[in-house]
């Protein structure tokens, strides 16, 4: 009877095997001073992506109102313009 | 304990017998050089604070190891909350990750399997990281994570049958080599 071959696993499990430990970098320095409490606040990269999308969300919510400001503020200049237009012309004003 | 006493040197000990385990067992879990930097300095920090609760009849080793899994499995905790934008885009991926010691023709595989462990549940991820990447003896295995051994066996048994179906899934076409056919 043919022995049962070693599947993905088994051989991944035997790389892992002589694999070894991930040498640590010298954080030693790092550690002290978060120790000691001089450790630099450090904001975490998610959290400056959550900061820069809710910025992102103000400043667009601006350009928009911006946008409809200027559009209605146009509309009614325009509006403005023609119904002065018409008065005079009713009352015959500059005449 | 000296290092409860607040001694540099003391510390210093402990990192040089202690880092490469926490560091090992970090990127394990995170799967990311610069994650498990964070993780295993803030291990460190946690055991120098609290070295004064340290309770004498459990091993050393034994608490860093329950300290590193519990700093690993919430830093990535917080990596699942606050993905990319927040909630929105939350990531439940794994990371391109292979482990730094794997040579470059077993990388392949070995990236495969560390995906599929980064998939696994927490108490499954926990038993086979600590004893088939930290090569843990199983009754260690089981004090670290507060359970029997029995528990712990079971853990591994449904640990390994995940992994070893996921594997078949990622690679359908991979059957056995030319030398283990014949």
């Amino acid at each position: 009877m043919k022995p049962e071959l070693p599947d993905d696993l088994d051989k991944a499990l035997a790389q892992l095997k002589g694999l070894g430990r991930a040498k640590a970098p010298d954080l030693l320095p790092r550690i002290e001073a978060s120790i000691k409490g001089n450790k630099a606040k450090v904001i975490p990269l998610a959290e400056w992506r959550r900061l820069v999308a809710a910025a992102a969300v103000v400043l667009l919510l601006n350009l928009v109102g911006l946008v409809y400001y200027a559009q209605q503020t146009s509309g009614q200049v325009a509006l403005n313009e023609t119904s002065t237009e018409v008065l005079i012309s009713d009352f015959q004003l500059y005449e | 304990m000296s290092i409860a006493q607040g001694e540099a040197l003391a510390l210093r000990e402990l990192y040089a017998r202690h880092a490469d385990r926490v560091y090992n067992t970090a990127i394990s879990y995170v799967q990311s050089a610069v994650d498990a930097e964070e993780v295993t300095q803030d291990v460190f920090t946690k055991v120098w604070r609290s070295a004064n609760n340290f309770k004498a009849e459990s091993q050393v080793t034994t608490w860093v190891y329950r300290i590193t899994v519990n700093t690993a499995l919430t830093a990535l905790k917080k990596r699942q909350r606050y993905g990319f934008l927040g909630a929105l885009t939350a990531s439940h991926d794994p990371p391109d990750f292979h482990h730094p010691n794997a040579v470059l023709e077993e990388r392949e595989l070995n990236q495969a399997l560390f995906a599929n462990i980064y998939r696994l549940p927490n108490r499954q991820k926990t038993a086979f990281i600590l004893s088939y990447v930290e090569e843990l003896p199983r009754a260690q295995v089981a004090e670290v994570m507060g359970i029997t051994l029995k528990a712990t066996e079971s853990l591994l048994m449904r640990a390994k049958g995940g992994l070893r179906q996921a594997l078949k899934n990622d690679y359908p076409h991979r059957g056995p080599t030319k030398r283990e056919r014949s």
